[in-house]
């Protein structure tokens, strides 16, 4: 079944592959290669550890959204929170499986806006385990490609399973 | 099902970014999302009122349910089996907040018939509700309808499960 998200997503990555189409809302379907780049340099960092570079990614208010409804607000709070998570996890590899992406761009009464729809699987792994978990990631971007928002949407039971006190709350 | 849909959506993927310019052909284009939005919460009101039955005539028969541990359940008899068990125990409803994303597109299948499918995404808080406990959690789900009847052949929801598994005293998805 994993292999038929992947199709699935597959068709998605074609539609980005498509001339400009919008939906009744005005949303409409953009080329993602430059935001897929930021998101894989983000993701590179925190890898890394280098939370400066990865804090440097982000816009002043960024906030980060998780699954449980824990919701980090502001740059410095999230930059706290990644130094955290990336003492546990040597390693979180959003692109462990088939991962396609979907940009999306549109408008509402705070201006444009643009996304960075990700589907696929993620591995968080140091050395005691390795969770793979399927994975969905919303990432918002400013108009100069900071990211201004994270959502991901995925099962956290493994991972908090692997926690003595959960990160995350 | 799974084979026909995988070659459905393979060839979309060689050909659609090999000629990106094409808009006369039957590449998937995103659409109106209301007609979806209604036939899944015709779907969701059949299961909150525990009418399976009902539920299930809106299922292809090789119908599939990915869940977000990796369980994957499968066919039209065993989605019903699933939903007759997770139906009795949660009355779910969305947010109003929900977004809604829709695209459609077409494709031949193994026999060389021309067929339709259209997708419905959607991101929002979705609240699970019984006599003992309440559940809001972020939600993503992706359902995949094909036909001209809109039979729903495969959906994937992307959730945390972790306040599940802890109400659960043995886990229902595994």
């Amino acid at each position: 079944m994993k292999n038929f998200i992947t199709i699935m997503i597959l068709s998605l990555a074609m539609i980005g592959c498509q001339a400009p189409t919008a939906d009744p809302n005005g949303r409409t379907l953009i080329d993602p290669t430059d935001l897929i780049a930021v998101s894989d340099a983000f993701n590179d960092a925190l890898n890394s550890a280098d939370i400066e570079t990865a804090s440097s990614m982000l816009s002043e208010d960024a906030s980060w959204a998780f699954p449980n409804g824990v919701t980090v607000e502001g740059r410095e709070a999230v930059s706290e929170l990644l130094a955290g998570v990336s003492q546990i996890w040597t390693t979180i590899d959003q692109n462990s499986g088939d991962t396609v992406h979907l940009g999306v761009t549109g408008s509402n009464e705070d201006g444009n806006w643009k996304v960075l729809l990700s589907w696929g699987n993620a591995t968080y792994a140091n050395e005691a385990t390795s969770i793979t978990i399927p994975y969905h990631q919303v990432t918002w971007f400013t108009e100069d490609n900071l990211i201004a928002g994270i959502s991901g949407l995925y099962d956290r039971t493994e991972l908090v399973a692997s926690y003595d006190e959960d990160p995350i709350k | 099902m799974k084979k026909i849909i995988s070659i459905l959506f393979l060839s979309f993927a060689i050909i659609g970014c090999e000629t990106p310019s094409s808009q006369d052909s039957d590449f998937p284009t995103f659409i109106d999302s209301e007609e979806l939005e209604g036939l899944a919460n015709t779907i969701q009101d059949a299961l909150n009122s525990g009418d399976v039955e009902t539920a299930l005539t809106y299922y292809a028969d090789e119908a599939s349910w990915l869940f977000p541990n990796g369980v994957e359940v499968e066919g039209k008899e065993a989605i019903g089996e699933m939903l007759t068990t997770t139906s009795s125990m949660w009355d779910v409803s969305s947010s109003d907040d929900t977004n809604y994303l829709a695209f459609e597109g077409s494709d031949e299948n193994e026999e060389g018939e021309e067929v339709r499918f259209r997708v419905l995404m959607s991101w929002g808080p979705t609240t699970f509700t019984n006599d003992d406990t309440t559940i809001t959690i972020p939600y993503h789900t992706v359902q995949v309808f094909f036909g001209e009847d809109n039979k729903l052949g495969w959906q994937s929801g992307f959730y945390d499960r972790t306040k599940f598994v802890e109400y659960y005293d043995e886990d229902i998805i595994k």
